[in-house]
């Protein structure tokens, strides 16, 4: 897949129509140990299957189901969610790295869509 | 017609309650769509035992065995911000984190977030492996009505521990509730 690609490397791994855009604030350069935030979006609807649309249809039901962060293989943080979570699922968390290395962010969707994105962290 | 809707859901999860809620029971919760009915039958339940009664059942699907303690300030009791007033329930930010205890002690693995009255009350679990700093997520929810929101901390010794949050939701999330599904918009006319 993204492997071997520049840092930033993004790629929607199944299914590239949706056109579900990735984005993570990760910093490049952290020291050893040092509690770093990592910041991550997806623009993804999140219908909840409730909704109807303007002719009374109800929208089908389509979330963000799974998202996962790595680094080098190595989990970092993980999480199951619902269509309670808001449209646009943002992540927020704090990882300690011991090493330079990559983060791997990837997005499981209910469409059966998959959206990888990669950072570059330099451990110094 | 958000407080119609709410009635009929509540009885439902009344009834459910009434049962026994399993784990099994649970999981439906989670997953099964409802559909409102629209009669104001149940609206006098007493939602906060029946949001407890959910939020005790989702508990007991994502933990198992694990036992429930009180938190005693020796760490690994959730936390949450959320503003106890909503403006708009489609996206409201939270910050949910279980503050680590002493060194070598339990760590923290999972968090939960449970809002009982919204259409899926389980809103997510989170979960942190090796190089998490800490057990900690920021992020934005839907949160449909009234209620009392309940977080959960599990930690690696097999013991979680709950908080509970009231909030006041001018306009909900989820799609405004009693406009689910199409059967509910004709029974409104």
């Amino acid at each position: 897949m993204a492997a071997g690609r520049a840092a930033g490397a993004f790629v929607t791994v199944r299914g590239a129509s949706s056109g579900f855009r990735a984005r993570a604030k990760v910093p490049e350069r952290v020291r050893v140990g040092e509690s770093i935030t990592v910041r991550t979006l997806l623009s993804h609807p999140m219908h909840t299957g409730h909704r109807l649309d303007a002719d009374g249809r109800r929208i089908p039901r389509r979330t963000v189901e799974r998202f996962v962060a790595t680094f080098d293989g190595e989990l970092v943080f993980a999480c199951n969610v619902g269509p309670s979570v808001a449209r646009n699922p943002y992540f927020e968390f704090r990882a300690r790295l011991r090493r330079s290395g990559r983060f791997r962010f990837v997005w499981l969707e209910g469409g059966g869509e998959i959206v990888v994105l990669e950072r570059e962290v330099t451990v110094a | 017609m958000r407080a119609r809707s709410r009635g009929t859901r509540r009885r439902a999860l009344a009834t459910l309650a009434g049962v026994g809620a399993t784990p099994l029971a649970a999981a439906s919760l989670l997953t099964a769509p409802r559909v409102a009915q629209g009669t104001a039958q149940g609206a006098a339940l007493g939602s906060a035992a029946l949001e407890r009664g959910i939020s005790d059942a989702i508990l007991a699907a994502q933990f198992g065995a694990a036992r429930e303690a009180t938190p005693d300030g020796e760490g690994g009791a959730p936390m949450l911000e959320i503003a106890p007033r909503i403006e708009h329930g489609d996206s409201v930010p939270v910050r949910l984190s279980a503050p680590a205890g002493p060194e070598g002690g339990p760590r923290t693995i999972a968090l939960v977030l449970i809002a009982p009255a919204n259409p899926e009350p389980l809103i997510g679990r989170w979960q942190f492996g090796a190089l998490a700093a800490e057990a900690f997520v920021a992020t934005r929810v839907r949160v449909a009505a009234d209620q009392t929101l309940t977080a959960a901390a599990l930690d690696d010794a097999g013991t979680f521990r709950r908080l509970e949050r009231a909030v006041v939701v001018a306009v909900g999330g989820c799609g405004a509730v009693g406009e689910w599904l199409p059967d509910a918009r004709r029974g409104r006319s």
